[in-house]
């Protein structure tokens, strides 16, 4: 088989729990961790990050602990670790112009990583790269170099951006991912900010999914789907956009007994939920929302708009 | 001897051959239905033939695949390798590549354990 590395001319961004990258497409995604990725080919693996989170005081004493840290994950994964300095290429340390970069190996087998210091944002990420055995080393480093340029620890702005396989998505950075599932057919991602959730989601192919029904039969399969006395008690509406879009917005009524109960209820009383087919990509995408309170249409509107996905 | 643990490369590389007794129906909903004759352990099969219980050791089983698993199954032609057949199931459905590596695999995985289709190791 060929080793698919030889072509660098199509690159693709990873964008995941504060930080963002552009890399080969041909490196895909092998295990996702909260703050952890591990890339390959479709033969071999190519590159691991670990990430800590951003810090506000930029102690001596935080980056010692990072890299202890950094060192005992090491430790435990590569056994009989002895950690030596390493420097790393020169291409690689320009790369980073911003961050304070330090580099260690160790023997048997041998491997070095590359710890990252944000110098603004303080977060520390650990790199590890795999050279594959008939990769020449000129191209390796190029490649190296490259991903690293584009490396981004923390956001310019105050959204956070999302992109693993072939979902993209923009939220505002105070949301944290609480729960994801990524399965073949199906995808989901659920954000939680103060009193509000987003869930993200996501099956394909739509073209088997809606074989013989229309997109609101298929919504209405959803285990969140309204129950029908929910819909003739009116605190329901359902609009159906086109054939290709379908949404509902569930209010508690306003009775004294509702507003006690969504007073006194710790779960989510309003939910809004929005589902399209993108017949282009072959996807069906959904976004829902639920909270305490009735939801920010303008946020609610712009989390749609940033949510699609990519080309297959 | 224990075999030789095939590398990612070569398992990708590798031809599925469909079980010639494996007999397909398909049906109007483009599903399809696939009888095959259950292979039984050894030992199993003994414990039958002493419990003279030998018509329970050739059982017919059906498996019912849905439009996904029979365009899969239409792939695999005894030509193409694991990995044709996975880049050809994205093509046809549009779907990510890992995704369409993970289903694929999976479900060639359930058609040998269950003595449909063998693997052929390509030259």
């Amino acid at each position: 088989m060929m080793d698919e590395t030889s072509d660098i001319t199509q690159w693709d961004e990873i964008a995941w729990n504060g930080i963002a990258f552009q890399k080969p497409s041909c490196w895909e995604i092998a295990t996702i961790g909260l703050n952890y990725l591990m890339l390959g080919t479709q033969t071999d693996p190519r590159m691991e990050i670990n990430w800590g989170k951003p810090s506000k005081a930029a102690s001596h004493h935080h980056r010692l602990k990072q890299l202890k840290a950094a060192k005992r994950y090491l430790g435990h994964r590569k056994q009989c670790l002895s950690a030596d300095a390493w420097n790393p290429p020169q291409s690689w340390l320009d790369a980073l112009p911003t961050h304070e970069v330090g580099g260690f190996s160790w023997k048997n087998p041998p491997g070095n990583a590359l710890i990252v210091s944000c110098s603004s944002c303080n977060r520390t990420s650990l790199f590890q790269f795999y050279q594959s055995s008939s990769e020449d080393h000129a191209h390796f480093h190029t490649i190296v170099s490259k991903l690293l340029s584009t490396f981004r620890d923390h956001s310019g702005n105050n959204l956070q951006r999302w992109a693993v396989f072939d979902i993209r998505a923009t939220l505002p950075a105070a949301f944290q991912i609480k729960s994801y599932q990524f399965s073949p057919g199906f995808m989901e991602m659920v954000f939680f900010t103060n009193g509000l959730k987003i869930s993200l989601y996501r099956w394909s192919p739509a073209s088997v999914l809606l074989a013989g029904r229309k997109l609101s039969e298929f919504a209405g399969l959803l285990p969140f789907y309204p129950e029908p006395s929910l819909m003739e008690a009116g605190s329901t509406s359902e609009t159906i956009g086109d054939v290709n879009r379908m949404e509902w917005v569930r209010v508690p009524s306003f009775s004294l007994l509702n507003r006690l109960a969504a007073f006194l209820s710790v779960g989510f009383s309003h939910q809004r939920f929005l589902i399209r087919h993108i017949a282009e990509t072959n996807r069906i995408l959904a976004v829902r929302s639920e909270s305490r309170q009735s939801v920010d249409s303008n946020l609610f509107d712009q989390v749609v708009a940033d949510y699609e996905t990519s080309a297959a | 001897m224990k075999p030789a643990q095939l590398s990612r490369t070569d398992a990708l590389g590798c031809i599925p051959i469909r079980n010639s007794m494996v007999v397909e129906s398909r049906m109007d909903s483009g599903e399809m239905l696939l009888s095959y004759t259950e292979t039984l352990k050894p030992w199993f099969a003994g414990i039958l033939r002493l419990m003279k219980k030998e018509s329970e050791i050739r059982r017919t089983r059906k498996l019912q695949l849905d439009i996904l698993g029979a365009g899969v199954w239409d792939l695999v032609d005894g030509k193409s390798t694991v990995m044709e057949i996975i880049d050809s199931f994205a093509g046809i459905h549009q779907l990510y590549h890992k995704e369409a590596e993970v289903s694929v695999i999976q479900f060639l995985r359930e058609l040998g354990r269950r003595g449909i289709v063998g693997m052929k190791q390509a030259m």
